[in-house]
């Protein structure tokens, strides 16, 4: 069968499907994308055309740079959280292992469905020096409280676990669909060589799901670089800077401080950045595949 | 073929028909706008006011514009309210697009982003029209709106944003007497009442603007003086100044004795007050507001023996010691497109809510009016309400850092003093950081 | 199948669900705990966040009633997902199925721009949108936030539709054209119901995020009867005061909906998985 002639572009669908949405796409995406450049490319109130000024002064700005790298180490502990833990918890429900199987099913997507600005908010009440449930346990153990918000050394992983609490769910459920659309016989196969939990989750599920484990990682890193919602309720980026994120430090930058030009300068750079890693990261993925 | 055919018709005209519907229901409001406002030039004038007063404190503004509705039939007043945070955020971006409401309420920060943009009519000839208008406001209230002699905004309240509020009994508890008149004594009282187990001072200072705002801007005018901060403005002085940073150390080196509650900056001044109202807390700093908030809120016992006072003098320091930072800080501005009746209507509006009806209404409710109030029921003012006008009674005002400097410099400063209470930045460092800002601003 | 029976293999069974059960429960706290404490009073919540309601009371609930315009904010908050969302589901599943089938000229830079779609800091579209949106006299229409909502959620929708379509067998297809279907009979008829695991997957997550956005909402209109829920709930939070139990009443007002919707069609989600892959 020739799957390249049947498989080609034709006129009809071109102008009835794509077109169409690519239209309204651009409309409300991309034209605001290219206007946020410009503004870029403006002074700080947007009067003026300033050039590449403020990518100059981006390069040399160490707020912006501290705050990428608090992207990096929360994007790590999320992948290695949200995703490894999903899949571990997906991996499971493969097996006859669990009790309550449909339960936790439908209690892990739960947190998913709340808004990040009410996670947020919970998790910061969680949090409470005095009256969070946290220092309450540590009470009971004899334990000192811990500010956990406060203290710059710990905060930026305090703000990262609600994340990967929020979304193991929305992987979770990714994982499940993908692990559903194995076959069966693959499965009953390896289960009647004797391979256990274990053996069959590296050797057989996990290169089935190189795909969906691709989408994971996309959703993933480009979900949590632009990370905004949750630290904006629970710290502002604060104290001082030590949890700032990128995306606040543009927030900031644009409706804080007024630099709408300096802002959206920032928010280019994120973009560029983003782009690279998530290009790094396809190639990676795409050099293990071929060796 | 055919049937291929008429369904790429069929589709296309559907995306064509819902992207008109949606176009097209814009489009009709549009028109509808623009014929209701032709309609209005002959009898009606439509104005749009922006503002955050929601919420119980802004009760009487809403009564004023609710009356003022009432007075002028031929206005029609559209409120665009929303609270506070989200007001900030809504016009930023309005802001950066000249979108601005006919009227809204803006602090002087923000003005100082609007003016140069041209956004923001004058007052002058509209107050030197009228000069009973002119003359009822307090002296220096216009301050934060003036710019080269232009006045572009009406102030809506005038009062200090740094009072110390204090628990009496709790102090006596601690063996002190009376509020200290000396640092050290100050920060002795700070070991003593931290000896018998309470948090000397509860702040929020979660969004960064309270310690800065409350406590720092008069901190740092005990140090530096009024003059320092008029010359920094002109860029004649600097932030690394050597008063300027011992203003930060001494905040720092509260923090570092424990002066403060140790999650200072996870919480929220809602959350400080209730620290303060469970006698778990000896000290607020909180702007003239919180009066409302503890006569309101608090429990009736902490509302008796709570005491007012300001920070004692600073060792050295160039400032009045008596001073405190406050001023108008918020306004009522209007935009500068608007002309002849809507113009008219708009200054009326302002009138309305800056007489001294309005300004006595506002002290009979405990607030603090930017307007001289000569005869009102002293009757109905809480007990804490009356303390504080005796307490104000000659006391002048020094810059409030976030309404006089530009919002760049208000967030470095802040966010830097946010740093500096948890030992992240040093003073130096931080004075050259927020110099560097100053420096790129002009 | 078998289970396991050596001692390893128990003491593991019991381990992991021991693990899975707690991470449950500290799934379904947050939630219980929204719940009770919204029948708190704010002094019994600021005393102690934890305990149970000493006094329970729904003052709170008859207070949110009065605050804004409710009402109002539940038909926008509706209005602005029941719109976009099948649209949403639609659309990307389009892109979704040209991205993963068909192969065109320009189809790596279109991917690349709706991959971008998925990076752009939702904050940095704000001034722009609405500049736009002025432009066309576009601002505070009941239909304002339908284009951007739509937008918006396309580019994760896509690439959930592009990856899942990618692992369909083409066979399905091929033997669909042999039979004289149609391209559009092939896509919607054959393909787009394989696709109802991921589409459960698109559908709550352009729901979630229609019925939380905030800044658009925010900025794009100004007519008080044109505010959504999230705005709805900032009015808990003065200048210099916050309502907390209040607030806490608004989020479950808020949240409760999508909550009970998700339990509600949980089963349906997780048999459309099954159904997938019965099909797959």
């Amino acid at each position: 069968m020739n799957n390249s002639r049947l498989f080609k572009l034709q006129a009809g669908p071109l102008l009835r499907y794509l077109v169409p949405i690519l239209l309204i796409y651009s409309f409300t995406v991309l034209v605001p994308l290219v206007l946020s450049f410009y503004y870029s490319l403006q002074n700080e109130s947007v009067t003026q055309f300033v050039g590449l000024q403020n990518y100059m002064a981006l390069v040399k700005d160490s707020d912006f740079w501290f705050s990428f790298k608090n992207n990096i180490i929360i994007a790590v502990i999320c992948v290695i959280g949200q995703i490894g833990i999903a899949f571990v918890i997906s991996s499971f429900f493969m097996t006859n292992m669990l009790r309550m199987a449909s339960l936790h099913r439908i209690a892990i997507f739960l947190p998913v469905v709340l808004a990040p600005v009410v996670t947020g908010y919970l998790w910061s009440m969680i949090y409470n020096y005095r009256l969070g449930i946290l220092n309450w346990f540590l009470n009971l153990f004899n334990m000192e409280p811990v500010l956990w918000l406060d203290n710059p050394d710990y905060v930026l992983y305090t703000v990262s676990v609600p994340l990967v609490w929020q979304y193991i769910g929305l992987y979770f459920i990714i994982f499940l669909a993908g692990m559903q659309n194995i076959s069966k016989d693959v499965l009953e196969a390896c289960e009647i060589d004797g391979a256990n939990w274990y053996k069959k989750t590296v050797f057989v599920i996990f290169p089935l799901l190189r795909n969906v484990m691709t989408v994971a990682l996309t959703l993933c890193i480009t979900g949590t670089l632009k990370v905004f919602d949750h630290i904006y309720v629970m710290t502002g980026g604060g104290p001082g800077r030590s949890s700032m994120v990128m995306a606040q430090y543009a927030y900031n930058n644009a409706f804080t401080m007024s630099r709408l030009g300096y802002g959206s300068a920032i928010s280019i750079g994120m973009l560029i950045l983003c782009a690279i890693i998530v290009l790094v990261m396809f190639k990676w993925i795409g050099g293990e595949e071929r060796g | 073929m055919k049937s291929r055919k008429r369904k790429t018709i069929i589709m296309l005209s559907t995306c064509l028909a819902v992207s008109l519907t949606l176009f097209g229901c814009s489009e009709k409001k549009a028109v509808n706008e623009n014929a209701s406002a032709a309609e209005s030039s002959t009898d009606k004038i439509t104005l749009t006011i922006g503002h955050y007063d929601v919420d119980k404190n802004g009760e009487i503004f809403r009564e004023a514009l609710q009356e003022f509705r009432d007075e002028n039939k031929n206005i029609n007043l559209v409120e665009e309210a929303v609270p506070h945070d989200a007001y900030r955020v809504k016009m930023t971006t309005l802001g950066a697009s000249g979108e601005l409401p006919d009227l809204f309420v803006a602090n002087g920060s923000m003005l100082i982003d609007y003016i140069p943009k041209g956004y923001v009519g004058t007052l002058n000839e509209a107050l030197d029209a009228d000069p009973a208008w002119r003359d009822g406001f307090l002296p220096n209230s216009f301050d934060e709106f003036t710019v080269d002699g232009n006045i572009y905004g009406v102030p809506t309240a005038m009062f200090t944003v740094h009072m110390i509020y204090y628990n009496k009994k709790l102090f006596q508890q601690a063996g002190i007497s009376e509020f200290p008149k000396t640092w050290d004594g100050f920060t002795d009282a700070i070991e003593k009442l931290k000896a018998i187990g309470v948090t000397p001072i509860a702040m929020g200072n979660k969004s960064n603007v309270p310690v800065g705002s409350t406590i720092f801007s008069t901190l740092a005018d005990r140090f530096t003086g009024t003059e320092w901060f008029h010359e920094m403005k002109a860029g004649k002085a600097k932030f690394t100044d050597a008063e300027f940073v011992s203003a930060l150390t001494q905040l720092q080196d509260l923090a570092k004795m424990g002066a403060f509650n140790p999650d200072i900056n996870s919480i929220d001044p809602s959350q400080a007050r209730t620290l303060y109202f469970n006698k778990q807390a000896a000290m607020i700093i909180d702007g003239a507001w919180a009066v409302t908030d503890i006569t309101r809120d608090g429990p009736e016992d902490i509302e008796k023996s709570t005491g007012l006072a300001s920070l004692p003098p600073v060792p050295g320091g160039k400032g009045d010691p008596l001073a405190v930072a406050g001023g108008s800080g918020w306004s009522v501005a209007y935009n500068a497109k608007l002309t002849g009746a809507e113009k008219e209507a708009a200054i009326k509006l302002l009138k309305k809510v800056s007489n001294e009806e309005y300004g006595r209404k506002k002290i009979e409710r405990n607030g603090q009016p930017p307007v001289k109030v000569t005869d009102y029921d002293k009757s109905k003012l809480a007990p804490l309400s009356v303390e504080y006008f005796q307490f104000m009674e000659g006391k002048k005002f020094t810059p409030i850092y976030d309404i006089q400097l530009n919002p760049a410099l208000v967030e470095v400063i802040y966010k830097g003093i946010q740093d500096l209470l948890i030992g992240g930045i040093q003073p130096a460092d931080l004075a050259k950081k927020i110099q560097t800002i100053q420096d790129s601003q002009q | 199948m078998k289970k396991s029976t050596t001692p390893i293999g128990m003491l593991l069974q019991v381990v992991v669900n021991i693990v899975v059960l707690l991470f449950t429960l500290s799934a379904l706290f947050p939630i219980v705990w929204m719940v009770y404490t919204s029948v708190k009073s704010n002094p019994d919540f600021s005393l102690n966040t934890i305990s149970l309601p000493t006094s329970p009371t729904l003052e709170n609930y008859a207070n949110a009633f009065e605050i804004g315009n409710i009402g109002s904010a539940i038909f926008s908050s509706l209005l602005n997902t029941v719109i976009p969302v099948p649209i949403i589901i639609l659309f990307s599943f389009i892109i979704g199925y040209f991205f993963s089938r068909i192969e065109f000229r320009g189809k790596k830079l279109l991917m690349v721009l709706f991959l971008a779609g998925m990076m752009i800091p939702i904050h940095a579209l704000l001034v722009p949108l609405f500049v736009q949106f002025k432009w066309f006299g576009m601002l505070d229409n009941r239909f304002t936030l339908i284009l951007p909502y739509i937008a918006f959620h396309l580019p994760v929708a896509i690439f959930l539709f592009d990856s899942f379509i990618k692992g369909i067998s083409r066979e399905i297809e091929e033997a669909a054209y042999i039979d004289g279907s149609s391209f559009d009979n092939t896509m919607f008829r054959v393909i787009f119901p394989i696709c109802l695991p991921i589409m459960s997957t698109v559908a709550i997550l352009s729901i979630l995020g229609t019925w939380n956005e905030f800044s658009f909402a925010l900025v794009l209109n100004k007519s008080s009867d044109l505010f959504t829920l999230p705005i709805w709930l900032t009015f808990f939070s003065g200048q210099h005061t916050t309502d907390y139990t209040g607030k806490i009443a608004g989020l479950v007002i808020t949240s409760l909906p999508i909550i009970v919707m998700y339990l509600f069609f949980s089963n349906k989600i997780m048999s459309g998985m099954t159904a997938g892959a019965v099909k797959g």
